[in-house]
């Protein structure tokens, strides 16, 4: 993996939508490392990634934007580290569903807590249609607490428009912000 | 809108406090908002911080005391842990008793305007949302009843204040043609509204397949299509702005260079000049952007400027706009 690659990092809990999210735009079919969960964190979900999502998308000019996904279980975290090197910017995914969704969004800002400074980041809350609970408004106060202005948007990673979306803001972030 | 802010509350209790506000909203007499400017402000006086501010409040301040026992005996009191009932009570009492002394309350049946100042509002070079379906949308809010809102020649929308959604039939954010442009910047003269049932609103759903939305939805697109490069004010272009939080892009239809006003507006405070000179957008979309982030109570006037400088190398800027070029490919927005 070269430092000097264009990518964009996707991290968040398992079954967030990583690597759903990274399937909707990659121009190629994610090449992924799912195993068979030995025990359950996850009782609905029987594989979780263990390494890393890999998506790309050619760009005009020939050049590839890299898409990678970091393994959501927090025993693979020291991957983390090695993915987001020269990395453009994070995308945040938090499955609202969870236990403790806020908890989590906590756990990615402290563990990414560098690399935000330094680029930025978007967050992008799954599941919201059956777990309303923590709103947007939650979010928002918590991320305000912490001194951040982090957009926070409700999407389904299936959908390529909602994955888009967060890459539109993060670049904005990036340009503007 | 009735403010209060909070001191010396611990570890994750701003938190707490910021989401039962938010919980307990639709069973308040009034509405309410965290402002850091705010006379009211709620005090934890079991910290020494919160006794120290207790002993000296700011001038014209009205403390609440946050603590498990009110053995100060003050008027003004929420027990720990804040639970809803205790809290729908002391704010109710605060908006009757002590905010009506110097906040007026929210004027909820204003006189229908004649035809001539309705001319005049559309002629004129101010955005004054009270005359258009936007303003229309607000003030039903502020009642209870559902309501129906027509136009003759579009389908109806109906909305449900109390839950804050509305239901009409489904929006094609990235499709959004001149007709239905044209109903969301309708004069209030062109709108009719009807109270109508929970049962009809059912029925009506039900019958023409109705799909519901929040209503912040049609506030931004009633906000965007009105207002049409107009300053809601005369002061108003010169006034410095921000914006508190994202516009929620997921719920509203939006434009790639609404991406870029909302993070510009995150970071600094200008003017709607300055942000059009930053953002490289035209004064008009700037306009419209900042009316419709009003509208939906997202914009804050400050009373000075904020300008973060952030020098960005041209290649980056380039790569940037590869980027959002080749996602653009499969993906169209129209405003």
């Amino acid at each position: 993996m070269r430092k000097d690659q264009i990518k964009l990092v996707f991290t968040g809990n398992m079954g967030a939508g990583k690597t759903t999210a990274i399937a909707s735009i990659s121009e190629i079919p994610v090449i992924n490392t799912d195993v068979l969960m030995s025990s359950g964190a996850s009782a609905d979900k029987e594989r979780t990634t263990v390494a890393m999502d890999y998506g790309e998308l050619t760009l005009g000019s020939g050049e590839k934007l890299f898409l990678y996904g970091t393994p959501g279980q927090q025993r693979f975290d020291y991957m983390w580290q090695i993915l987001i090197q020269g990395g453009l910017g994070l995308i945040i995914l938090i499955d609202n569903s969870g236990d403790d969704p806020i908890g989590d969004l906590a756990r990615y800002l402290d563990s990414f807590h560098d690399f935000i400074q330094e680029t930025g980041a978007v967050i992008g809350v799954t599941h919201t249609d059956d777990a309303p609970r923590p709103d947007l408004q939650m979010y928002y106060h918590y991320l305000q607490e912490r001194g951040l202005q982090l957009p926070v948007f409700p999407i389904d990673a299936r959908s390529r428009e909602s994955v888009v979306m967060l890459i539109q803001a993060l670049l904005a972030i990036l340009e503007y912000g | 809108m009735y403010k209060l802010y909070y001191h010396a509350l611990q570890k994750n209790d701003p938190v707490f406090f910021r989401s039962m506000l938010q919980l307990v909203g639709l069973k308040l007499s009034q509405n309410w908002e965290i402002d850091e400017h705010a006379k009211l402000i709620l005090v934890d006086i079991e910290t020494p911080e919160g006794q120290s501010f207790w002993q000296n409040p700011p001038k014209e301040a009205v403390l609440i005391a946050y603590a498990r026992q009110n053995d100060i005996q003050t008027p003004w009191f929420l027990p720990k842990p804040i639970r809803t009932q205790s809290l729908i009570q002391l704010l109710n009492e605060l908006a009757e008793h002590v905010c009506c002394e110097d906040e007026p309350k929210p004027q909820v049946n204003k006189p229908q305007p004649s035809h001539a100042d309705i001319v005049k509002a559309k002629a004129s070079n101010f955005f004054q949302a009270e005359y258009y379906l936007v303003g229309v949308l607000q003030q039903i809010l502020q009642g209870q009843s559902i309501t129906r809102v027509q136009c003759t020649g579009f389908p109806p929308l109906y909305i449900i204040p109390e839950e804050r959604r509305c239901f009409t039939h489904q929006v094609q954010f990235n499709q959004i043609n001149t007709a239905q442009k044209m109903f969301y910047a309708a004069s209030i003269d062109e709108i009719e509204c009807e109270t109508v049932s929970a049962e009809q609103l059912q029925q009506e759903i039900k019958q023409q397949h109705l799909v519901a939305y929040p209503v912040e939805t049609m506030l931004w697109l009633s906000a965007m299509c009105a207002s049409q490069g107009r300053f809601s004010s005369a002061g108003a272009q010169n006034k410095f702005m921000r914006l508190v939080q994202w516009p929620n892009f997921a719920l509203f239809p939006y434009q790639p260079y609404h991406m870029n006003l909302a993070a510009y507006m995150l970071k600094n405070i200008a003017d709607v000049h300055g942000i059009a000179q930053k953002t490289q957008c035209s004064l008009e979309n700037v306009v419209d952007f900042t009316n419709a982030c009003s509208i939906i109570g997202i914009l804050k006037y400050e009373q000075e400027h904020k300008i973060v400088e952030k020098q960005l190398p041209e290649a980056r800027r380039s790569l940037f706009k590869t980027i959002l070029q080749r996602l653009a490919d499969t993906v169209t927005f129209h405003k």
